[in-house]
């Protein structure tokens, strides 16, 4: 399905950002297990008991796809002395969001629900927060980290790209701070809404790349120390 | 002289032309098709491949009276100079093959390893000596970028075609706007690209800046115009860019502009589904849609004969 975008004919061109392994933190949004598991995850089961499962294949196909591809880019972030940082929705104590409560997606991050497929799994050190909302700057202690890191830029990878991932990148914009998505690490809901949901956030605003484009420009940085977008 | 896959013939012989089109292709040869992305599904890929089904489309296209295609797919991704002679002369319209290189997903290898110069002796070959075992030659360069600005190996090719382009005379066609579409306004990139193309020593009228309607800025059009290039509408009919009948209103106002004389008008058709057997109008959409929103607008036969006939053979004709 060919989708047509033209708020890009009057909006201006995206501003070009420059990447070192220092100015640049690796996102992994809501790539927890309730969302990212398609065997135990919360949605997974879900949508079985709702009998839904057709509904939801598309998501789960995009999910078997970006699994290819999200610990390609980790390792590769990783190798470089990139920051990490993991943001995934629900609650870390009995704080529950209104968010959550609107939703019914009241994960407790410190049981189950807080768990990662292993090939990409928070490493020592890296910084996991809970999500009380779409955004990962819902959390303020995101927007404190990437202030005291002096962090210009966020590559995002993660599910949810039509709402969660989405909102973060329009939320970060608003701070000053540019975007990367790593276009065949996240995934939306639908394949229709994964080109709606890339395109529609492109303009003017988002830099889209795919993984060997991200894995190309990260060894160019190892090299030369940084990579202009 | 205008050189075709089957030989060299005059300017005005040329007659209606295509000027950026695919008839043979196969995009899942690119050597890194990788950096295309892996959530792409394969039915998206580029390809036209069956012998049978475009000398029909062909036909259909002289039927109409178009009476020349450029074929812009390069070495990287499923050229074939030989299938375009057959197709060619079973079709009886004249087609051009083209040298060059595409987007960096479908630059073969050879090309990141060797110097500038050694590239721009290669595809000087291709136009002056010909290509493989039946020597058939191609008639224009192409230039492409992916990213949003030319770089690196594109960089590379950039400057190869420089070189080549001054040895030989013939045109260069670019694929501009980059892969991320919309970060970069049409035309924009073409500026990029005219810059270093004038700093190599590179005349601006032996440029036709392609894919300026996929995001356009008249403003953007209109200098490359006034510079001296050629300005190609070439996804016409791609609606999920621009509506027709905004193209057809930007291309009547580049003619009160004045710059009918720079104006080049395609399709870029390169998947089955837009081919008449695919249910729409394969290479007759001009005929049957794009050029009678021109007339309703008054641009004048004269000013569309310029764009479709004498414009295409002045910019193939090698100089």
């Amino acid at each position: 399905m060919a989708l047509r975008h033209p708020l890009t004919l009057v909006t201006k061109e995206s501003r070009p950002i420059t990447l070192t392994a220092s100015n640049t933190c690796l996102l992994l949004q809501d790539l927890h297990a309730p969302l990212a598991d398609p065997e135990n995850g919360w949605l997974a089961r879900r949508v079985k008991e709702k009998v839904l499962s057709r509904e939801f294949d598309e998501y789960f196909e995009l999910l078997s796809i970006i699994s290819q591809n999200i610990p390609k880019v980790l390792r590769a972030a990783r190798d470089l002395g990139m920051p990490v940082v993991f943001s995934s929705l629900g609650h870390g104590d009995d704080n529950v969001s209104d968010f959550q409560q609107a939703t019914g997606w009241l994960w407790d991050l410190n049981g189950e629900n807080g768990g990662y497929p292993r090939a990409w799994e928070p490493g020592d050190g890296e910084l996991v927060l809970p999500k009380p909302g779409w955004s990962a700057l819902s959390n303020p202690d995101f927007a404190a980290y990437l202030e005291e890191n002096n962090i210009a830029n966020v590559a995002v990878m993660g599910t949810m790209l039509d709402f969660g991932v989405s909102q973060t990148c329009l939320d970060l914009s608003d701070r000053g701070i540019s975007s990367l998505i790593v276009s065949d690490a996240v995934a939306a809901l639908t394949r229709v809404g994964q080109d709606y949901a890339s395109g529609n956030i492109a303009h003017g605003l988002i830099k889209l790349r795919t993984t060997s484009e991200v894995i190309d420009l990260l060894q160019v940085v190892e090299k030369e120390g940084s990579f202009l977008i | 002289m205008i050189q075709t896959v089957l030989g060299q013939i005059a300017p005005d012989e040329l007659g209606f032309c295509l000027p950026h089109e695919h008839i043979w292709c196969d995009q899942r040869f690119g050597p890194r098709v990788d950096l295309l992305g892996t959530t792409r599904p394969e039915s998206t890929y580029m390809r036209l491949d069956d012998f049978d089904v475009m000398v029909s489309e062909l036909r259909a296209y002289r039927e109409a009276g178009g009476r020349a295609i450029v074929e812009v797919t390069c070495n990287g991704w499923g050229r074939d100079l030989d299938m375009l002679a057959r197709l060619s002369e079973a079709s009886e319209v004249h087609i051009l093959s083209t040298s060059g290189f595409y987007i960096e997903p479908h630059i073969p290898k050879f090309v990141h390893e060797w110097p500038v110069e050694r590239i721009a002796d290669h595809i000087t070959t291709e136009i002056q000596e010909g290509v493989g075992a039946s020597k058939r030659r191609c008639g224009l360069f192409k230039s492409a970028i992916h990213r949003a600005r030319v770089e690196g190996v594109e960089l590379k090719v950039l400057k190869a075609v420089a070189t080549a382009q001054k040895r030989t005379g013939a045109v260069i066609t670019t694929h501009t706007t980059g892969n991320r579409r919309m970060e970069v306004p049409g035309g924009v990139a073409g500026v990029h690209q005219l810059e270093i193309l004038k700093s190599e020593g590179v005349s601006p009228s032996r440029l036709i800046v392609g894919h300026v309607d996929e995001r356009p800025d008249i403003d953007v059009l209109s200098r490359l115009a006034g510079e001296g290039c050629f300005v190609q509408f070439d996804v016409i009919g791609k609606e999920h860019f621009l509506l027709d009948q905004t193209r057809a209103e930007l291309v009547h106002a580049l003619v009160q502009r004045g710059y009918a004389d720079n104006l080049l008008l395609s399709q870029d058709t390169s998947r089955k589904r837009w081919l008449r057997s695919g249910g729409h109008s394969g290479y007759c959409y001009l005929f049957e849609d794009f050029l009678p929103r021109l007339k309703a607008l008054g641009v004048s036969d004269p000013d569309i004969r310029k764009m479709t006939v004498a414009n295409p053979a002045r910019a193939l004709n090698i100089q």
